[in-house]
């Protein structure tokens, strides 16, 4: 087990995988390759049987890259110094959280109080993924959900618009002699950019819109030919969202609710059976009809127009989404596991910018203005 | 008007006469013109309607007046003119234009503007020993001197029905054809609500010119040829005239009521799929089988969602995931065209065909991210353990589809992947296959999510509309225009698409099914 960044004994940290208790939830907070990793630094892993089956890994691949399978939840909230998950703690598990324990996932804490609170009790060290923030204010652990999310956006859009799903049985690439169908994707952003790949690929007439110049100007370069960028204003989407046979809502502004880009009147304008595909429904919707639906009953019809607002879209395709964001979280996680989350945190503002709650103490303003909580700054507790 | 002719070769005076008197007796204004029947393709109120079959057509001609030609039965060709033609003893008239009588028949009008700047266009009556003829030949002289000039003697009408097989949304001719059919002097009646489930209202259909009928007795009852997406259902086969032309997908081979309905209606049973060009391509096949393979792909990406019963793979990966990858069986019109789709949302594709000058083709066309390997049993049998989408393409005309993946071979395959089944309408290419409905689309065997849905692109009734019209238009137009016996001499794409012509079978694969006796289109045409 000779690898460059094993650690001396004494340093490991035992680090703990849960199974995922939200309904719907199918990812897993860490695959095989990642305990493989962690292994090498000398890491223990602890891993709840059955937590990576449905992204494809059951718990022999597991066992096989070095992790302890245990039956009972209970064991690893006892023993793991670190626990990763992909969702939130649920008020079942609030009590097993230990004293100093570092729980790493989406926490989401601004929209729980009752969560906030629990965690403050619980006097743990809370790390959460949207957080996680680079210097250039990318947000790396939401990236590749988004990734995923605007690329399933025109599978979603493609399948609605069939007549038996409601939609006005219109083909999105079109046939050699007919006209291809229309995406219009409010926002560039990851979600956007993805999405408008897709449609492209399918061979949609694709409209991007965005309010940043210069994001446009890099869309135009990288997009292919079909692709057109706009500059976003109400006139343009106004103008376009009557041609459009697939919307998709891709805009985020970073911690706020999403503004309304599409009304309610504006769905009058809108050709019978188009699809509504809100990817920002986690934010709260960019569509003023939007509610947010599941993957069981993904769609709802307003005006004639299909809706879809299915929060958390990448569930649906776990094997994907499990790789793409453990992908990410990994280098992450190794680094609080390899120095701590103290010297984790001094050392890399990204993790620093990670730290919600840590011994009771709210330290992400978005929280604090959200739940209108005291906020201490993190620094002052790692110094 | 045609009574209050006068005798030709009448005096002058009486000529002049009877001309005033025809002048005098179309009211003018376009509410006059339609009382009588008549419509003025463009609307000048200058326009005087005369017969031409009288004394006073070369009158009319000099004076460069407007004339309006009858369409006759029986005409000599052109060849009968051709000396007269070529010496420029018959300046032909400028500007011919079409508009249809009360009967629906077109007429044809020779037009001149009667303005000052308008010269005579000739002093004196050209050859007059050969006006006799003349008369007889004026329609047929236009038609070839401006080709797309009319159409032959009379119009057909062509009924345009409503689907009412369940789950079809499609029709079989949009307001675009509607319009075409109209300037070549058909008529068209197109029944009530045919094309609500393609996004095309009755008002389009009225303003490019069809008729709208309540019933489809009403159609059945007046239309020379009615035009179906789908097969008559047992409700129609009582409507169905003698010799009227049947023109829609039949798949006769499989359907023996239906045959033996057709053949004791005695009508024209021209089917679409039967329809073939001298390539071996079947022209009204093409455009679904393109929407079928393309919609294939969204189908396999869909059902590959775990709430869907799929293992959750997004077939286009992100940045640092694999994609997924995609075997295509078959490299022809369907399997391109999903393949197209697959490489499109950035996938892995493998399509595989037996034929090494089409995967050289497709090799030369298909983006990178495309694979393509001759087909055999052991590099399916390979290739599927992989795979998280199957496409099954494969087709061979007339027959059965082949089972190229087995049931063994679905405990191989990843749990979780899709079938999807293209040729199931040909019986499917996978052993589990069977058919299932959009409404009810998937069902899993062995842990293997299976689409079966048979008639895919009724789903997508608007593109899968557009892109049947787009193909089936022109064969409608020739048969409309030729009548169906001059048609199927001309062109042999479709001779091949009678299936039964007047009780009897002309379609070989439809005789041998049911055991009928078969006739050669040939042979029917010669007695």
């Amino acid at each position: 087990m000779g690898f460059p960044g094993q650690r001396r004994r004494s340093d490991e940290m035992i680090v703990g995988i849960l199974k995922e208790v939200k309904e719907g939830e199918h990812r897993v907070s860490m695959t095989p390759a990642g305990v493989e990793v962690m292994r090498l630094r000398g890491h223990g892993v602890l891993f709840q049987s059955g937590a990576g089956e449905a992204s494809g890994f059951d718990d022999e691949i597991y066992a096989r890259a070095g992790a302890e399978v245990l039956a009972s939840p209970k064991e690893i909230f006892s023993r793991a110094q670190m626990i990763l998950r992909v969702r939130e703690p649920e008020a079942e598990e609030y009590d097993l959280i230990q004293e100093d324990q570092i729980w790493f996932s989406y926490l989401h804490l601004a929209a729980s109080l009752e969560r906030t609170h629990a965690l403050i009790r619980r006097r743990s060290i809370n790390i959460a993924y949207e957080t996680v923030q680079k210097a250039n204010g990318s947000l790396p652990l939401l990236t590749p959900m988004s990734e995923v999310a605007g690329r399933m956006a025109i599978q979603e859009g493609a399948k609605y618009l069939e007549m038996a799903q409601g939609g006005d049985g219109v083909l999105l690439g079109g046939v050699p002699g007919v006209d291809p169908g229309m995406v219009l994707i409010i926002g560039g952003g990851v979600v956007g950019m993805n999405a408008a790949k897709t449609a492209c690929g399918l061979g949609a007439r694709v409209y991007v819109l965005d309010t940043n110049l210069d994001r446009l100007r890099y869309l135009s370069d990288v997009m292919p030919s079909n692709c057109f960028v706009l500059a976003s204003n109400p006139m343009t989407i106004r103008d376009l969202v009557t041609r459009a046979d697939v919307v998709v809502g891709a805009v985020l502004v970073p911690g706020g609710r999403t503004p309304v880009v599409v009304t309610h009147e504006m769905l009058h304008t809108m050709k019978r059976g188009a699809v509504l595909v809100d990817v920002a429904i986690d934010q709260g919707g960019c569509f003023e009809t939007s509610q947010e639906t599941t993957h069981a009953r993904p769609t709802y019809t307003v005006e004639g127009v299909v809706h879809y607002a299915v929060s958390n879209m990448p569930g649906a395709l776990p094997r994907t989404s499990t790789l793409a964001l453990t992908n990410a979280t990994l280098p992450y996680a190794l680094e609080i596991a390899d120095k701590g989350w103290g010297r984790a945190m001094r050392d890399n503002p990204e993790i620093r910018s990670g730290a919600n709650v840590v011994r009771g103490r709210i330290t992400c303003m978005g929280v604090t203005q959200a739940l209108g909580l005291d906020y201490t700054p993190i620094d002052e507790l790692l110094g | 008007m045609r009574e209050k002719k006068p005798a030709p070769g009448g005096a002058g005076s009486e000529a002049e006469r009877s001309e005033a008197k025809d002048r005098a007796e179309v009211p003018s204004g376009r509410a006059g013109r339609k009382a009588m029947g008549l419509s003025s393709p463009r609307g000048g109120d200058r326009l005087t309607q005369t017969d031409l079959a009288d004394a006073n057509w070369s009158r009319g001609w000099r004076h460069g007046t407007v004339s309006s030609v009858r369409s006759i039965r029986s005409v000599p060709s052109i060849r009968d003119f051709r000396g007269i033609r070529h010496t420029g003893a018959l300046a032909p008239p400028r500007r011919p234009q079409l508009s249809f009588g009360r009967e629906g028949f077109p007429q044809v009008q020779i037009l001149e503007n009667r303005s000052a700047s308008a010269k005579p266009l000739r002093e004196t009556p050209p050859c007059d020993h050969l006006w006799p003829i003349m008369r007889a030949t004026r329609c047929n002289i236009m038609r070839q001197t401006w080709p797309g000039y009319g159409p032959k003697e009379q119009g057909m009408i062509v009924g345009v029905l409503k689907e009412i097989k369940a789950e079809e949304n499609r029709v079989s001719m949009t307001p675009a054809g509607v319009e075409v059919m109209r300037r070549h002097g058909h008529r068209v009646l197109v029944e009530k609500g045919a094309g609500v489930g393609s996004g095309l209202e009755d008002e389009a259909y009225l303003r490019a010119g069809a008729e709208i009928m309540e019933a489809p007795e009403q159609i059945f009852g007046s239309a020379e040829m009615v035009m179906h997406v789908k097969e008559p259902l047992p409700s129609e086969y009582d409507l169905i005239r003698e010799g009227q032309i049947v023109f829609t997908y039949l798949h006769l081979a499989a359907a023996e009521d239906l045959t033996c309905s057709l053949i004791r209606t005695g009508c024209v049973a021209i089917a679409y799929e039967t329809i073939r060009k001298e390539d071996g391509s079947l022209p009204l096949l093409t455009p679904m089988s393109e929407v079928a393979g393309r919609m294939a792909i969204q189908q396999g990406a869909k059902y590959l969602e775990m709430a869907k019963g799929g293992h959750g793979v997004l077939l286009g990966g992100v940045p640092g995931v694999d994609p997924g990858t995609v075997l295509v069986i078959g490299g022809g019109v369907v399997g391109t065209n999903a393949a197209k789709m697959a490489c499109g949302l950035g996938a892995k594709v493998y399509v595989l065909d037996t034929d090494l000058d089409r995967l050289r083709y497709l090799s030369d066309i298909m983006p990178k991210n495309c694979f393509l390997l001759m087909s055999s049993p052991a590099a399916i049998r390979e290739l599927i353990t992989r795979a998280d989408v199957v496409v099954g393409a494969v087709l061979i005309p007339g027959a059965r589809a082949p089972k190229v993946v087995t049931r063994d071979m679905l405990k191989t395959m990843k749990k979780g992947a899709v079938l999807v089944d293209v040729a199931i309408d040909q019986g499917g290419c996978f052993e589990t296959s069977r058919p299932t409905t959009h409404a009810d689309p998937i069902y899993s065997v062995d842990g293997i999510v299976h689409y079966c849905v048979t008639n895919m692109p009724g789903a997508v009734p608007k593109t899968s509309t557009i892109a049947l019209t787009n193909a089936t238009l022109p064969y409608a137009l020739e048969i409309a225009d030729k009548g169906w016996r001059r048609a199927m001499q001309e062109n042999p794409a479709i001779r091949e698409g009678a299936n039964i012509i007047e009780g009897k079978v002309t379609h070989q694969a439809v005789a041998e099914a049911f055991g009928l006796d078969w006739v050669s289109v040939e042979e029917l045409l010669a007695t």
